[in-house]
């Protein structure tokens, strides 16, 4: 069969789809959400690997030394420190670095601490490297049993108990977005078995006529994948959307770490997600196509 | 088969049995030949085995044993993806006429063309030409309600012609006309066998075969029970 007239082909695809149009957009929603899911999935995936990255690239342990200690008595703590077990290098954080690193942080806000050395207010600190993160606890409580170290802040805590909880939701939605395939592609297929349906004394004209096989399927074939296509789309679009909004609430308020940049990761999402879709749509028709028109 | 008979056969049935599931036979040891331009009527009661025959040559069924033959080719032997191609040599008119209600008759006969991948241009001349042949040139933008049994069945006949098929087959084609309708529909028939195009016709009408006086094949119980040269319409009970 010659593909000379596509045209043929996309305009029987559209009248299918116009023919039932409420199954046409159930089959839709239900591509976009389970196509949702899996961006969510996939955004949630990339960002926990993102993240590990950043944390190994991070200060993990932070031993904030009293108030009142003598530059011996700080010395002393840098140096038990540094002969801890699984420690692989620190830095010492006098008080002065400290006001630096504060003044940077509040960038244009600095100037209201003008002319203070932070000697009144900040601590002094060792940020301590590890070599072994699984084992940060122990390190955190060997850090605190050493004299004059006034508290122990680990962001290792924060950052695994977000992971934990994206890592629910990844599963969860991993789980929920398999569900919805199969209720997906169920839809898609029965939408195109409506279409089968419909169009059932011209398949029999067809047949008599002597067309292919795959001419009479390719309508019917790309009915489902435009189905696919355009969940794909919306998802897409939402996806963008959310995935904007999330970054930017981050930044806001959760600023321990930061996630991949809509522009790096859009390319390869369209791509999942549309490949995705047309895969759905694909499947979803043949299964029809299968058990309903027998050419 | 000799030299002769591949010049001019068209249709042969060697030894054909069918049998459908339940064992249910459709057609019984049936042999015959029909020569190319021959126009042939196939007759019996209901369930005699007339549309088996024809499913045979449609390769819709194929045979239990025996072997079905058109134009040179073993209809029974041919692979899934050549039946589309096979059948593109037959051109089939049912009792039903099978029009798409949403189509107009240029539509309808277009639609036969589009599927064997003929150009626009191609399309753009043969089907006037085909409408004009059966006498709906003035019809074409028409729609299959709007149209008298008649013309809806000259709609058929047009569609079944369009590709230029060696073979026609009509199951019944006059079977949901009067009989003023259906003798020129049977006019036009003779007029497309005398340019040339085989025709094997199942008709149940006794008129029609006794008018046209042409060969009669009598099938009962899916056995061949008669082959008249000018036949007329008998069926003993
Ligand atoms: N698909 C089928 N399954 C089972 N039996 C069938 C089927 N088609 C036809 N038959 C049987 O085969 C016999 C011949 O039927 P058919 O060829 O349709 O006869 P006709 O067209 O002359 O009425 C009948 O007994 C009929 O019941
Ligand atoms: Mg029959």
């Amino acid at each position: 069969m010659r593909i000379n007239r596509p045209f043929y082909f996309l305009k029987n695809a559209l009248k299918g789809m116009t023919r039932n149009t409420e199954m046409t957009v159930t089959a839709i929603i239900t591509v976009t959400s389970c196509l949702l899911l899996f961006g969510v999935f996939m955004l949630l995936s990339a960002n926990i690997n993102f993240i590990g990255e950043q944390i190994r690239n991070q200060c993990q342990i932070q031993a904030f030394i009293e108030f009142d200690a003598t530059s011996e008595e700080e010395m002393l703590v840098y140096s038990q420190i540094s002969n801890l077990p699984n420690v692989s290098d620190c830095t010492f954080v006098s008080k002065a670095d400290a006001m630096e690193e504060y003044r940077a942080y509040l960038g244009a806000d600095a100037s209201a601490f003008d002319g203070l050395e932070g000697e009144e207010f900040l601590r002094s600190s060792v940020k301590v490297n590890m070599n072994d993160i699984e084992k940060s606890k122990e390190l955190e409580m060997a850090i605190a049993a050493i004299g004059n170290v006034a508290k122990v802040s680990n962001r290792q805590d924060v950052v695994q108990r977000v992971i934990d909880v994206t890592d629910v939701i990844r599963n969860a939605s991993l789980g929920a977005m398999i569900i919805l395939l199969l209720v997906a592609i169920f839809i898609i297929s029965n939408t195109i078995k409506l279409s089968v349906v419909a169009r059932k004394d011209e398949i029999h004209i067809m047949k008599y006529v002597g067309a292919t096989a795959s001419f009479v399927r390719r309508p019917f074939i790309l009915e489902g994948i435009l189905t696919g296509v355009i969940g794909g789309a919306i998802s897409l679009v939402l996806i963008g959307f959310g995935y904007t909004y999330v970054i930017k609430f981050m930044k806001d308020f959760l600023d321990i770490f930061q996630l991949i940049p809509l522009v790096q990761i859009l390319p390869f999402m369209v791509g999942t997600t549309l490949i995705f879709g047309v895969l759905m749509g694909a499947v979803g028709s043949a299964i029809a196509l299968v058990k309903h028109l027998k050419v | 088969m000799d030299f002769v008979q591949e010049r001019t056969v068209m249709i042969q049935f060697d030894n054909v049995t069918v049998v459908y599931k339940n064992n249910v036979t459709g057609l019984d040891k049936v042999s015959f030949h029909i020569d190319k331009g021959e126009f042939v009527f196939l007759v019996g009661k209901t369930g005699a085995g007339k549309s088996s025959a024809i499913k045979l040559l449609t390769a819709e069924i194929k045979p239990f044993s025996g072997d079905v033959w058109l134009d040179g080719v073993k209809v029974n032997g041919l692979k899934n993806r050549k039946i589309p191609f096979h059948r593109r040599k037959i051109g089939v008119v049912f009792q039903d006429f099978r029009l798409l209600r949403d189509k107009t008759v240029y539509e309808n006969v277009a639609l036969a063309m589009e599927i064997v991948g003929a150009s626009k241009k191609q399309i753009r001349t043969e089907v006037p030409n085909i409408l004009r042949l059966v006498g709906l040139g003035q019809k074409t933008r028409e729609y299959p309600s709007s149209l008298s049994g008649g013309e809806q069945q000259r709609v058929g006949i047009a569609r079944a012609l369009v590709n230029r098929p060696s073979l026609i087959i009509a199951d019944e084609p006059t079977g949901n006309l009067d009989s003023a309708t259906a003798s020129s529909i049977m006019e036009l028939f003779e007029e497309i066998n005398r340019q040339g195009t085989t025709i094997l016709m199942v008709t149940h009408s006794e008129k029609i075969v006794n008018d046209m006086n042409k060969r009669v094949i009598v099938l009962d119980h899916g056995m061949l029970v008669r082959d008249d040269k000018k036949g007329v319409y008998t069926i003993e009970d």
